[in-house]
C-alpha cells in the first residue's frame, strides 16, 4: 500500500500504523500533535503539577512506544492513549490516597436539574477555574474527558471500564454540580 | 447573563487553552531515555579515534622527522637494470690446422725519412722542472 509522503496530512491511525511497522518519524509526528494537549490534561488532572504533569506524558508516550507494535487497524487512537494516560493517573492516586472505588454513595446525593445561574462572564472563568479544580471524581475526571479532551461517551466508557450510560448519567450529575456551585458566585 | 451548559463548556475549553498554550513541552528525541545507545559504547571508539589522530599528528611534527630525513637521505635505490643477454659465443666446428710459418727472420726495412719519435718542441722544461707539454690528461 503506498502511503503520502507528507505526514503531517495523515490521520493518527494511519500514522500509528505506520509507527507500529516501525517508522519512529511517524511516531514523533503523533507525539508533536498530542504532547501539549496531553501535558495539559495531566496539570490539570494532577493539582498544577507541571513537572509531574511532564513526567506523567512523557511515561505516556513511553508505554505507547513500547507497544506500538500490538495496535492493530480499527482502534481509535486517542482513545487508546488516553486509556495509558487514565491507568497511569488511577495508579498514581491509588498509590497517594484512597481512590473513591464506590461512588455510587457520591450518585446517590441529590442534585437539583433545573438551576439557573446568572453570571457576568469574567465572574464565570474565575469562578469556572475554581469549581473545576474542587470538583470531585470521578466527575472532575468525566468533565475532563469529555469537555476538555473531547472524548465521546463510549470511548469514555472504554478507557474508564464504566458502563456507558453510567457516564452519561455521570455526565449529567457533573454538569448540575457546577451549575450548584456557580450559584455561589451570584450575589457576588 | 443566564449561564446554560454551553456557556460552561466553552469557558472551560477556553480555560483548557490557555493552561495547554503555557506548557512546555520537550522534544520527543529526548524523552526516548531507553533507546540510547549506551555512553561508554559512544566513548571508547571516540577515545580510541582521537588517540589515534592524535598519535599521528605527534609523529608529524618536523622534530620528529628531522632523523627520519636524515637516514631517508642516506639510502640508495638500488635500480634494477634488465640483465643483459647472453652474446653467443662463435665456436668453431672444426680446428682449424696451423699454418707453416717460415723459420727465417722477417727484416724490415727502416725508413730513413720518418723518425721513430718525434722531437719535442716549445719549452723543454719549465722553470719547476716539470715537462707540462708532455702531462697526459687522464
Amino acid at each position: 500500500m503506498l502511503f503520502p509522503l507528507r505526514l503531517s496530512a495523515q490521520t493518527d491511525e494511519q500514522l500509528m500504523k505506520r509507527a507500529a511497522q516501525g517508522n519512529d518519524r511517524a511516531f514523533e509526528e503523533l507525539y508533536n500533535r498530542h504532547a501539549r494537549r496531553l501535558q495539559g490534561f495531566f496539570v490539570r488532572r494532577l493539582g498544577n503539577d507541571s513537572d509531574l504533569a511532564a513526567d506523567f506524558m512523557h511515561d505516556t508516550f513511553l508505554r505507547l512506544y513500547a507497544a506500538r507494535e500490538t495496535y492493530h487497524e480499527g482502534r481509535n487512537f486517542r482513545a487508546w492513549l488516553y486509556t495509558i494516560a487514565y491507568n497511569l493517573w488511577k495508579n498514581h492516586h491509588r498509590n497517594r490516597l484512597a481512590i473513591v472505588s464506590d461512588c455510587s454513595a457520591i450518585d446517590a446525593l441529590p442534585v437539583d436539574d433545573n438551576i439557573e445561574v446568572e453570571l457576568d462572564e469574567s465572574l464565570l472563568r474565575d469562578a469556572l477555574r475554581f469549581i473545576l479544580k474542587t470538583l470531585p471524581e470521578p466527575y472532575a475526571m468525566l468533565f475532563s474527558l469529555h469537555y476538555e479532551e473531547e472524548l465521546s461517551v463510549p470511548q469514555i466508557a472504554q478507557i474508564t471500564d464504566v458502563p456507558e450510560g453510567t457516564v452519561k448519567s455521570r455526565l449529567h450529575k457533573t454538569m448540575n454540580i457546577i451549575k450548584q456551585e456557580l450559584r455561589k458566585y451570584e450575589n457576588k | 447573563m443566564k449561564i446554560n451548559n454551553q456557556d460552561i463548556i466553552r469557558t472551560a475549553q477556553q480555560l483548557r487553552d490557555e493552561e495547554n498554550l503555557q506548557q512546555t513541552v520537550r522534544p520527543w528525541h529526548r524523552h526516548r531515555s531507553h533507546l540510547r545507545i549506551p555512553s561508554w559504547l559512544v566513548a571508547i571508539p571516540a577515545a580510541v579515534f582521537l588517540g589515534f589522530i592524535l598519535g599521528i599528528w605527534t609523529k608529524s611534527s618536523n622534530q620528529q622527522d628531522a632523523p627520519l630525513t636524515a637516514m631517508v637521505d642516506t639510502v640508495y635505490i638500488k635500480v634494477p637494470t634488465p640483465a643483459p643477454a647472453p652474446v653467443p659465443v662463435p665456436v668453431l666446428q672444426e680446428t682449424p690446422a696451423p699454418q707453416p710459418t717460415s723459420t727465417q727472420p722477417t727484416v724490415q726495412k727502416r725508413n730513413i725519412r720518418t723518425p721513430q719519435t718525434k722531437k719535442a718542441t716549445g719549452r723543454p722544461v719549465a722553470e719547476d722542472q716539470i715537462r707540462y707539454d708532455l702531462l697526459v690528461r687522464n
